[in-house]
């Protein structure tokens, strides 16, 4: 699923262990492969992060921008 | 024509596995020999439990030494190498290097103390606790893998334990089917035993590379 967890995380200058560690009970591992598409994030876990920046979860998450190919909205 | 990093890395890595391989089995043959195993009495699933075991050793091995390497480790575990890897992601693949070396232990103990607790029933005995303890332990370092574990990494435990459980079931109706209908020997519960933990073990290694490749 595209996201814009890389940006939003490089715009605050949090590393991916920052993010884990904030959030807590998620390894930067998970954060690396959410952040490259690997995995879809649970429901629970993209709310978290949505919250964690301040955001809604389409905000940082939008499944239809990679089905149709598309840049994020900016 | 000019090898790339890519290439000469994959090259010495072939290599290495090439060696190990060949020692693997050059002990593991040395091992059998010692405890009076004989080819001719010996199961195909005798044989795949020992180069089972052999593997998931050397898999031990490799998670042990990369726990101490940081960087590599990050590496490894696809986080950003140029922060190495916390004293958590290390105890974690010390805690994988122990659930893999049990799991080495314990596939090829009941085929190498066979021939001994064949001859002494108090040697049957004695591997048998080792063999339940072992398994109790392994039991433990499991459970706690598990509950230190997050949703990618149950996720892929989840799945490859899905595929190997569909693929498994095939196999079995289908062996079954043929023990009734084309008397087919029987299967033992060691041969269906080491079936189900290459099935495990292959379901895992493939589901990990395609995550991998994907992104």
């Amino acid at each position: 699923m595209h996201n814009r967890l890389r940006v939003l995380r490089a715009e605050r200058g949090w590393s991916q262990g920052e993010v884990a560690l904030r959030l807590g009970g998620v390894s930067r591992q998970a954060i690396n492969a959410i952040e490259t598409g690997k995995h879809d994030p649970s429901l629970d876990l993209a709310f978290r992060l949505a919250a964690l920046f301040d955001l809604r979860v389409e905000e940082v998450f939008d499944p239809a921008l990679a089905a149709r190919g598309l840049e994020p909205r900016r | 024509m000019t090898a790339t990093p890519f290439t000469r890395t994959t090259l010495v890595r072939m290599a290495v596995a090439v060696a190990a391989g060949f020692g693997s089995g050059v002990l593991v043959a040395k091992l059998a020999n010692a405890v009076g195993l004989r080819k001719a009495q010996m199961r195909l699933s005798d044989d795949l439990a020992l180069v089972t075991g052999a593997v998931l050793v050397a898999a031990a091995t490799y998670f042990l030494v990369l726990s101490f390497d940081r960087r590599r480790l990050a590496r490894a575990i696809e986080c950003d190498p140029a922060l190495p890897a916390s004293d958590d992601e290390a105890a974690q693949a010390r805690l994988q290097a122990g659930v893999l070396l049990l799991a080495g232990l314990l596939m090829p103990l009941p085929v190498l103390a066979g021939p001994a607790a064949r001859g002494d029933p108090t040697v049957g005995a004695l591997a048998l606790g080792a063999c339940l303890v072992g398994l109790g332990l392994q039991s433990v370092l499991n459970w706690r893998l598990w509950n230190r574990s997050d949703e990618v990494l149950r996720g892929l435990v989840v799945k490859a334990a899905a595929a190997s459980f569909w693929i498994g079931q095939i196999g079995l109706y289908a062996i079954a089917a043929a023990v009734r209908l084309a008397g087919l020997a029987e299967p033992g519960a060691f041969d269906l035993l080491v079936a189900t933990l290459i099935l495990y073990l292959a379901a895992s290694a493939v589901i990990a590379i395609r995550l991998r490749g994907r992104g």
